[in-house]
């Protein structure tokens, strides 16, 4: 027939948007969704990298041989998590909440030490994160530690190093893991660790 | 064909009705602003939660919980102007929510490095495109992100926003690029920044903060003071920001001069008790598409006189179509003022009227930028246009010599409706962009007070409309209210 051509373009169209649309999926439909990086935010690979790299470190550290033995003489050390900083230009704060989870449960079962939660104290912790209140602040810590209920602090900050030309941007970012000692505001374990995200053309 | 029958093809009815039929066509295609007006009507009138179902319906969402499943075409914008609603409302929450998400997909209008033939499709692709903010918007966004925060006492989640408010700053000021941003809107980011860290009791960068917010041009007496004290509390120098000729460099040597000062002292004097009043008052312009006659057009594209200027060879021959009848206006998006501003804004403080100080004039804002950049667009318009005119030209012209040639006029009358089906189809896709942030208020006024800690009522009257507020003021910190309901 005359104009074939039209009609076969227009369905051929039709087709190509058909497929074109975004459509939701699970790990199990497809198996590489985990592989995408899709903002410069931490996502689970960029925290499962972090993690592994500082939990090793932390949990050969000295500090634990230190609560091993303490827990030795029967009163183990009692350790909390503490929110971290965010010092970056992204809003990671989930990130970080998810990673200190991750720590919290490797002391659980990895360490001698007390972790004490803080799920009762939902208040105090909304106000820490929201003022990002300075557990660095010798004045506070021993304040924090009393209400928290804890000996150490495990907590940590992050900065970064954001550039940008034209529409592409990166982002490096520096975290620091570390444990203080209430009592005395020592750091008594630290960790650097690097992850760069980037938007590039 | 004789060119009298010529003239009686052209005069024939099947011209009138194409003619038509592309007007209409035209006519039909909804501009953004206008798909917005209902939503824009209903936050002039103080119903800014009616206005959040009318751009939840435009959005395909239910509630203002959801999130649209995608952000394509006018999402992105038809988002922001909804987190701007929920700030209204005062929905702080979900209002950093759809911002955020926003400040992740939202593009800019770059014109470095365009060509004028891209800048057209930019100009003309209407929602069939992602939208690309100016500079001013992109900042105001994080501006306006930084307001939401603060009002929940975030200030982790301030800092974030006034950290890339400063990257902006660096890539769209610092890095003197051919964005148009006025002093006052870095005023405005600067000054919140500072309340950010300040509140951190990061008085190294509160200082830094504030100082840039001097420079740029808001200088109430308190701000004064206050960089003062911060300069005697953190013996800053003002490196790279402070001169004679802004005046910061004073400053900065008053405080040297009176010697130092402890943290507690300047939390006393500054942060204990202080209130933050912010007031987001009018409307800012917005676009419409209108038919500019091409005289005018001419003139509107002197205004640039970068890589997208018409050389004088393309402004003749424009000229020449306009001679010939076949180039007559451009459709172009116009800036229009929301025509409305309040007649009066006053802050009142448990009884007392307290000053507001203007600190952006966010309506000067968007026309300065747009002035900035509408030169090089109509260029590219223009050119678009003398584009469309010759194509429809040389179809006629081709189908006048094949009627003349094959003894045939109706080849001469199918010419000339297939020349009119070119021109129209052309005319039609030429509908111009009129997408903007048309909820971003026309003024922002500050007000700054302190008061005892406790209980206080804040009244904003806006035109004989009043926004009550009962606000808790606390002891060790910064309290910020906003008022963005009244318009």
């Amino acid at each position: 027939m005359r104009f074939r051509w039209v009609w076969v373009a227009t369905a051929v169209m039709f087709v190509a948007v058909g497929c074109g649309k975004p459509q939701y999926v699970r790990d199990t439909e497809e198996p590489r969704i985990d592989d995408y990086t899709m903002s410069l935010r931490l996502d689970r690979e960029d925290l499962n990298r972090l993690y592994e790299e500082n939990s090793k470190k932390l949990m050969s550290a000295k500090i634990m041989n230190q609560w091993s033995r303490q827990a030795a003489t029967g009163t183990p050390p009692v350790v909390a998590i503490f929110p971290m900083r965010n010092e970056t230009s992204e809003h990671i704060e989930q990130g970080l909440d998810a990673l200190l989870s991750k720590f919290e449960t490797d002391l659980v079962n990895n360490s001698d030490a007390d972790v004490v939660s803080h799920e009762n104290q939902p208040d105090l912790i909304a106000e820490i994160k929201a003022q990002q209140a300075d557990v660095y602040d010798p004045a506070r810590l021993a304040e924090y530690g009393r209400q928290l209920g804890a000996q150490y602090f495990v907590t940590g900050k992050v900065y970064d190093v954001a550039e940008r030309s034209g529409a592409e941007k990166r982002v490096q970012y520096f975290m620091f893991v570390q444990v203080i000692e209430v009592a005395t505001g020592a750091i008594k374990f630290q960790n650097e660790s690097e992850i760069t995200k980037g938007l590039i053309r | 064909m004789t060119r009298t029958s010529r003239r009686s093809v052209c005069a024939s009815p099947a011209r009138w009705v194409f003619t038509l039929f592309i007007a209409l066509t035209v006519s039909g295609c909804a501009s953004y602003s206008t798909s917005i007006r209902e939503a824009q009507a209903d936050l002039r009138a103080g119903r800014p939660e009616v206005a959040i179902d009318v751009v939840n319906d435009r959005l395909d969402v239910e509630k203002r919980t959801d999130t649209p499943g995608n952000l394509q075409k006018n999402r992105v914008l038809l988002l922001l102007e909804r987190a701007t609603l929920l700030q209204a409302v005062g929905d702080y929450q979900l209002a950093a929510r759809d911002m955020m998400a926003v400040d992740q997909r939202m593009e800019w209008l770059d014109l470095d490095g365009v060509k004028s033939v891209d800048l057209a499709k930019y100009l003309y692709s209407g929602s069939s495109t992602p939208y690309r903010a100016p500079a001013y918007e992109r900042m105001l966004l994080n501006a306006l992100n930084m307001v939401n925060f603060l009002a929940m006492g975030n200030y982790q989640g301030a800092k974030v926003e006034a950290r890339r408010f400063q990257l902006l700053e660096e890539f769209f000021v610092d890095s003197d690029s051919n964005q148009v941003v006025l002093g006052e809107l870095l005023s405005l980011g600067n000054y919140l920044s500072g309340v950010a860290f300040e509140g951190s009791r990061e008085y190294d960068l509160a200082i830094r903060y504030y100082g840039r917010a001097w420079v740029h041009g808001y200088r109430p007496d308190e701000l004064r003071e206050r960089i003062v004290d911060l300069a005697r509390l953190t013996r800053w120098k003002g490196g790279g920001v402070a001169t004679p000729e802004n005046g910061l460099e004073d400053l900065l040597i008053e405080g040297t001069l009176k010697g130092a000062m402890i943290a507690s002292e300047y939390r006393r004097r500054h942060v204990d008790g202080s209130l933050l009043v912010i007031v987001q008052t009018g409307l800012a312009p917005y676009k419409v598409p209108e038919r500019v006659p091409i005289g005018l057009a001419l003139t509107y594209s002197h205004r640039h006189h970068g890589q997208h200027r018409l050389s004088p060879a393309q402004e003749a021959r424009a000229r020449e179509l306009a001679l010939a009848g076949a180039l007559k206006w451009v459709n172009f998006p116009v800036m229009v003022d929301s025509r409305y501003s309040p007649r009066s804004v006053g802050v009142q403080v448990d009884g007392q009227r307290v000053p507001a100080t203007r600190v952006t004039h966010v309506d000067a804002q968007v026309k300065e930028a747009w002035r900035s950049v509408s030169g090089a667009l109509m260029g590219a318009a223009i050119l678009r246009m003398i584009t469309r005119a010759v194509a429809g030209g040389a179809t006629r012209i081709g189908s006048q010599v094949a009627a003349e040639a094959n003894d045939a006029p109706v080849i001469g009358v199918l010419g000339w409706l297939a020349g009119l089906a070119v021109e129209g189809a052309m005319a039609a896709a030429d509908v111009p962009d009129t997408r903007s942030w048309t909820t971003l208020p026309a003024n922002i006024d500050f007000v700054r007070t302190k008061l005892e800690p406790g209980t206080h009522t804040v009244v904003l009257d806006v035109g004989g409309r009043q926004d009550k507020r009962s606000v808790d003021v606390r002891e060790s910190k910064t309290t910020v209210v906003n008022f963005s309901r009244l318009r």
